[in-house]
């Protein structure tokens, strides 16, 4: 997907993010796209049923107790 | 024995010698304090020294060892603490400018119990700006130098931590680790790092944290050392909400049990995808060395890793929160290359950082079923050695990673999965790469089974001739 800095401009000014200059979205651009890119990447796994972590200890799951 | 032959010695070895009065604390942070005088201002490992609070705190432990009043393996022993941690009346800054006018008005839990049992603390030391990257080259306080070659990177960002252990400045620090800040130092200095579980030990007083991983570990020469420390910092903390109340064993308990029984899995695939020749070759060996031990290798197998990497970039998304009130009051403070990653995860859409949470939750179950198979699983540290400190990429099997853009996350793709996961890991010194620089061999465990992770290491560290080898600079 082929992110500008336009469209992170929009996107601040429409959702009152943290401000910044134009040079400074001119170089965050291709970090966020890179982000977005390896996001994108979770729409091939159907996540619908999945708990969410925060839900989770790191005990929880199916570790064995058998000490 | 001389005062600068002390501070070569581990923990274990000293502590017998303070309880019976051989060893004066006084004597013990003397030399250390030359030590520190003397190479702090090659290595750049501190922030800010405490040597007259630490000279005070030993008159007071030796008065009171005199009297009968022993405290414990800690008690007298000078340690260093990370700048991220608070100590009580000394500014904690993460590393960074814009946090520096912050004085804590007590200590973090982990420091007040190291504290407690006679734990001296000689400083707050230096790190990657605000725990935001692994080389602690940092731009405010200098760039940490690794005493095995001033021209590499210490690891980070407990980097100052990792460099005073190794160079025998300080006998433990206390570090973070949200990504393997606590075991990367470790691999590049030479030293044992580990991360407990996650909620094992209090984050209480742990600055700037990003919550999902954070985890409060020491770095120590000795796997022995490893298990004193973080028996007196590990415990259930009532007033930190990621803290369990679990009972806490007695981690030094099963250090000499052999390896016979023991399972230990070799990833199929993912650790060993990305990692050069010569630290292969060294985990490697080690890994056979744990068979002739008695060890049995299975093979075992996690899914989902080839999307692990969303689950990390969840930090930059919670660090533009965290960080809000410094992106919009103190930018011009903050480093550029850090603001732009934590302006970046302002943009991520709600519907993706949840996506990543769910998926963070199938890695976890891959995990546990993996580790029901196995004792622990191996891998390296990280996938090569310490890099240089102007290197801007690095070249592993014919393929140059970024190291500035991507913010170091190639090196530590061997360490945040234990991060995402909550599970305990400990890095180990398990031989020398390239350049003689040393090579860190990670084991990661069962929740809330440290002691038998301890085990294994401690039988690995016996076995492998890295044992007591200390870096060029602790011979200074």
């Amino acid at each position: 997907m082929k992110i500008t800095p336009a469209t992170l401009r929009a996107m601040l000014d429409e959702f009152g993010g943290i401000p910044m200059s134009e040079e400074e979205l001119k170089q965050v651009t291709p970090v966020v796209e890179a982000f977005v890119a390896e996001f994108s990447r979770l729409g091939e796994l159907d996540l619908g049923d999945i708990d969410s972590a925060l839900q989770m200890h790191a005990d929880d799951g199916e570790f064995s107790r058998d000490r | 024995m001389t005062d600068e032959s002390l501070t070569k010695l581990t923990i274990s070895e000293l502590a017998p010698m303070i309880q019976t009065r051989q060893v004066s604390p006084v004597d013990l942070v003397d030399a250390s304090i030359a030590r520190i005088e003397r190479l702090q201002p090659r290595l750049k490992s501190f922030i800010n020294l405490m040597f007259d609070d630490a000279r005070t705190h030993a008159k007071q432990r030796e008065q009171a060892i005199g009297q009968g009043e022993y405290l414990g393996p800690l008690d007298g022993i000078p340690l260093g603490i990370k700048d991220n941690l608070a100590v009580a009346g000394v500014p904690a800054t993460a590393g960074a400018i814009a946090h520096a006018d912050f004085v804590p008005d007590e200590d973090a839990e982990a420091v007040r119990r190291l504290r407690a049992v006679g734990g001296i603390v000689m400083g707050k030391e230096n790190m990657h700006e605000f725990a935001a990257g692994g080389r602690s080259n940092n731009p405010h306080y200098g760039a940490v130098t690794n005493p095995w070659d001033a021209k590499r990177i210490p690891g980070g960002s407990s980097g100052g931590g990792g460099a005073n252990v190794a160079a025998c400045l300080t006998f433990a620090s206390l570090g973070t680790d949200v990504g393997g800040s606590v075991r990367f130092p470790a691999h590049c200095c030479g030293v044992v790092g580990m991360k407990a579980t996650f909620g094992r030990v209090s984050q209480r007083g742990s600055l700037l944290t990003w919550g999902h991983g954070d985890h409060v570990g020491p770095l120590t020469r000795s796997v022995r050392d490893s298990a004193l420390v973080l028996q007196a910092c590990a415990g259930h903390d009532p007033s930190d909400a990621s803290s369990r109340k679990l009972p806490v064993p007695d981690f030094s308990a099963r250090l000499g049990e052999d390896l016979k029984g023991v399972k230990i899995g070799i990833p199929k695939s993912f650790f060993f995808d990305v990692v050069t020749d010569d630290v292969e070759q060294r985990v490697n060996e080690a890994i056979s060395i744990m068979t002739e031990l008695g060890a049995e290798l299975v093979e075992v197998d996690f899914p989902w890793l080839e999307y692990s990497r969303s689950v990390w970039l969840m930090m930059a998304v919670e660090s533009a929160v965290t960080h809000e009130h410094l992106l919009r009051e103190r930018r011009s403070q903050i480093t550029d290359e850090l603001i732009l990653g934590m302006l970046a995860g302002q943009f991520i859409p709600a519907r993706d950082y949840i996506k990543a949470r769910k998926l963070q939750h199938l890695i976890k179950d891959g995990f546990a079923s993996a580790l029901a198979q196995v004792d622990a699983i191996v891998s390296p540290t990280s996938p090569a050695i310490a890099p240089l400190i102007n290197a801007e990429s690095i070249t592993i099997k014919d393929v140059e990673y970024d190291l500035k853009l991507t913010r170091d996350e190639v090196l530590g793709r061997d360490t945040y999965l234990a991060n995402i996961t909550g599970i305990p890991a400990i890095s180990l010194p398990c031989g020398f790469g390239e350049a003689g620089m040393p090579v860190g061999l990670q084991l990661m465990g069962r929740p809330f089974e440290e002691d038998r992770l301890y085990q294994i290491a401690y039988a690995c560290e016996q076995a492998l001739s890295v044992k007591d080898t200390l870096c060029p600079l602790a011979k200074e």
